[in-house]
């Protein structure tokens, strides 16, 4: 059948064709990527080694700069005074960091398949003394006001053949003077309105530390609600609180909170304040779209990251306004 | 590229085995139909290894979010599949229907490049894909079946689904080696995502032959099935028992998730290695995909078939021993592997030899909805068991009710055997 072989010799070399333009295109956009830095975030390094921050002093912002414009400061944990000023850049380099009270929190990514999440203990002069590696990818990093508690919350992406991307958070309470594993929050009790509350599909994240070293508030997710939770971490346990808040902060006079609310259609985050006294919650005025979790600046203002900056927003009145530029993860120097 | 080298080698080399000999008695297109699998996967699980990462840290996502976008992921592809099933049938167009299938979520992925953040625009893409996934898999299968002789439905749907894990196994690796070269760039994955994809579909255009080879009795001749016929499909009396016995197993059957998780809660080791588990199972499957239908041509499929989900009884229980150390890992992925090569061609193989050719795609269609709808809801009855009598308590409670199905199924099967002997 010579026109058969023909029709099939023609087919032959037009998919030989496609396979070669296919192969083109895909060599020419990982070549591209990889030289130039894709999804525009450069890569982060360390920087040179000796060069040690100085400790940053009370009232300080201990931040994460995103400063793409001096090679080897993006991602890195900085500095800067009260009131702003040029930042002191010497800590590594982070997806997430968070600092209080003389002791620093470094969450970066590890593995060779980048779903490991590299928790770095740091010192006071942010240099890192101590890790330990937890499953999954960083997400959210706060220490209590004490700097004696942490807690590292990691996205954690299953892979199995019948349920294809299963997804879901780990929370892990560190000792932050040890520089250990001190709990995960998966193993404690949950009660909601009085009565026990148990589900396999509990996700935890947030978790924001009051003053006495025992007391936390954390966001816990189950079937679809999410819920503000308040732990006792001696006790290791949890109860509800309020529905639909995430990533509280806790106010540093500890009277309210801060959170993210879905409001709206579609649904968007805003930042709403919550006196757990008085169950009033008033939403803040920032109309913006956010996902961070707050950090307070003062009793009356809190700093989120909006975009690739640190905004400050009054918590009740008035507008927001930019803070810091190519900045995230706040953290304020309190004078205790 | 690399994945696009390796899988034109990969043809070729099937040629050669095709060519020498006939090794492997499975025709041209079940050959082909698996390349085509393979590829799609590659390219499948490129995107499903890394879009969790994308959504989380390019995009800000947080689980909740994600979680919607899972959960739309998941339930899409069954209902798709009938209408499919039955429209390939009806038009006695299995490859166009396919081809479409194939293309809609080759096209996805280069939607993902497109769109970049928008919420509602990469659901409604995952939903697509999905959509995509449903609409190929019933004329597919319909497709394999249509290709191969009786005797050897086992083999060919061992070939094809060996092909098909080969594909879902490297599609993370090469996601994870391009995303080692180029940091961050997950546009150029799903770049590369929809090229391995369309190479995929024109394998399937251009070297598949939409008419079968081996045509059975009742095709191309009289009037295109009608959706009566179709109805009447549960009352074919051998097919109507391997739907219930699909369907009675699949509700005594733990998901992947829940095993792997329960594991994890007895032997206590290290979340880190979780997606290693899913490898293991994947290369016993891989590895012995062929043997086990070679083995249910031979010696009879329901055989092995129920030996399978015998297996599945065995697997609950090196998970419920006492003395369960770090082997149990690789013996409980090991058993899984020889479960899912047991049972998963097989059951359509079974379905094949059991349904009237012209409603080929709408029976194994008929099947594969079944079975997911009857595993989905012993997945939520499993986590609901969980919280209230604890998982070693679940585990026994699901091995019971699986012996239970397993005698239910033996005794359906077995009163079948008069009418289909085949079977």
């Amino acid at each position: 059948m010579p026109e058969a072989a023909a029709t099939r010799d023609r087919r032959g070399v037009w998919f030989a064709l496609l396979v070669a333009v296919c192969a083109v295109v895909a060599a020419a956009s990982v070549s591209i990527s990889a030289l130039h830095g894709a999804g525009g975030a450069p890569q982060a390094h360390d920087g040179p080694a000796g060069r040690r921050a100085q400790t940053p002093p009370p009232g300080a912002l201990v931040f994460r700069t995103l400063d793409r414009v001096h090679e080897g400061r993006y991602g890195r944990i900085a500095w800067a005074p009260a009131g702003g000023g040029r930042p002191v850049v010497g800590g590594p380099a982070c997806e997430r960091t968070y600092y209080a009270a003389g002791r620093g929190l470094c969450l970066s990514r590890a593995g060779a398949v980048g779903a490991s999440v590299r928790v770095r203990f740091l010192d006071e002069g942010l240099a890192p003394w101590r890790e330990l590696t937890l499953p999954g990818i960083p997400s959210r990093a706060r220490i209590s006001p004490d700097g004696r508690l942490g807690a590292v919350t990691a996205f954690v992406t299953g892979h199995s053949y019948a349920d294809p991307g299963t997804f879901s958070t780990r929370t892990t309470i560190l000792d932050m003077t040890r520089g250990r594993r001190l709990a995960d929050l998966e193993d404690f009790e949950v009660t909601r309105d009085g009565e026990p509350f148990r589900s396999i599909d509990f996700n935890f994240w947030g978790v924001t530390f009051a003053e006495d070293g025992n007391t936390f508030y954390a966001t816990l997710a189950s079937g679809g609600d999410t819920y503000l939770v308040r732990g006792d971490l001696r006790g290791r346990r949890l109860e509800t609180v309020r529905r639909n808040a995430e990533c509280p902060s806790l106010s540093p006079d500890g009277t309210r909170l801060v959170y993210k609310k879905l409001v709206g259609s579609p649904p968007a985050w805003r930042y709403h304040v919550l006196e757990p006294a008085t169950g009033i919650e008033t939403p803040l005025p920032e109309k913006r779209a956010v996902d961070d979790q707050a950090e307070w600046l003062d009793d009356g203002h809190v700093l989120y990251r909006v975009e690739e900056d640190i905004w400050e927003s009054p918590v009740t009145g008035g507008r927001p306004r930019l803070y810091r530029r190519s900045a995230d993860s706040p953290a304020l120097l309190r004078d205790n | 590229m690399y994945q696009v080298q390796s899988s034109t080698a990969l043809l070729r080399g099937h040629r050669r085995l095709l060519s020498r000999g006939r090794r492997l008695p499975v025709s041209r297109t079940v050959v082909l139909l698996g390349v085509v699998s393979l590829l799609t996967d590659v390219s499948a699980e490129m995107v499903s290894t890394i879009l969790p990462l994308y959504l989380v840290y390019t995009l800000g996502f947080t689980p909740l979010q994600y979680g919607v976008v899972d959960g739309v992921y998941q339930g899409a592809a069954s209902l798709v599949r009938l209408g499919a099933g039955f429209g390939a049938d009806r038009w006695r167009r299995h490859k166009e229907v396919a081809s479409l299938g194939y293309g809609i979520s080759a096209l996805c992925k280069l939607g993902l490049v497109i769109v970049g953040s928008s919420f509602s625009a990469i659901g409604a893409l995952v939903l697509l894909d999905r959509t995509g996934k449903g609409v190929r898999t019933a004329p597919r299968d319909a497709m394999i079946s249509l290709n191969s002789t009786p005797a050897t439905l086992g083999t060919a749907f061992g070939v094809h689904r060996a092909l098909d894990t080969t594909g879902a196994m490297l599609g993370p690796l090469v996601a994870f080696g391009l995303l080692a070269l180029a940091p961050l760039a997950f546009e150029s994955v799903f770049l590369v995502s929809f090229c391995v994809a369309i190479v995929g579909l024109a394998v399937l255009v251009l070297f598949v032959d939409g008419r079968s080879e081996r045509p059975a009795p009742v095709e191309a001749d009289g009037p295109p099935p009608s959706l009566r016929e179709a109805g009447r499909l549960v009352r074919v009396p051998g097919f109507a028992r391997l739907l219930v016995v699909g369907s009675v197993l699949g509700l005594a059957t733990l998901s992947d998730g829940f095993l792997y998780l329960a594991l994890e809660r007895r032997v206590d080791f290290e979340p880190t290695v979780f997606p290693l588990l899913f490898v293991g199972t994947a290369v016993v499957y891989m590895l012995l995909a062929v043997p086990a239908g070679r083995l249910a041509d031979r010696v009879g499929r329901a055989k092995v078939f129920i030996g399978g989900y015998g297996l599945l009884v065995l697997l609950y229980g090196v998970i419920l021993l006492p003395s369960a150390g770090w082997w149990a890992v690789p013996l409980a992925l090991g058993i899984l592997g020889v479960y899912y090569a047991a049972t998963d061609g097989v059951l359509m193989a079974l379905g094949s030899a059991l349904s009237p050719p012209a409603l080929r795609g709408t029976s194994l269609a008929l099947l594969g909805t079944a079975t997911s709808v009857a595993r989905l809801l012993a997945s939520v009855i499993f986590g609901a068991l969980w919280v209230t009598i604890g998982l070693e308590a679940a585990i026994a409670c699901f091995g019971a009710i699986l012996v239970a199905a397993l005698a239910v199924s033996v005794l359906t099967l077995a009163g079948g055997r008069q009418v289909a002997p085949g079977a």
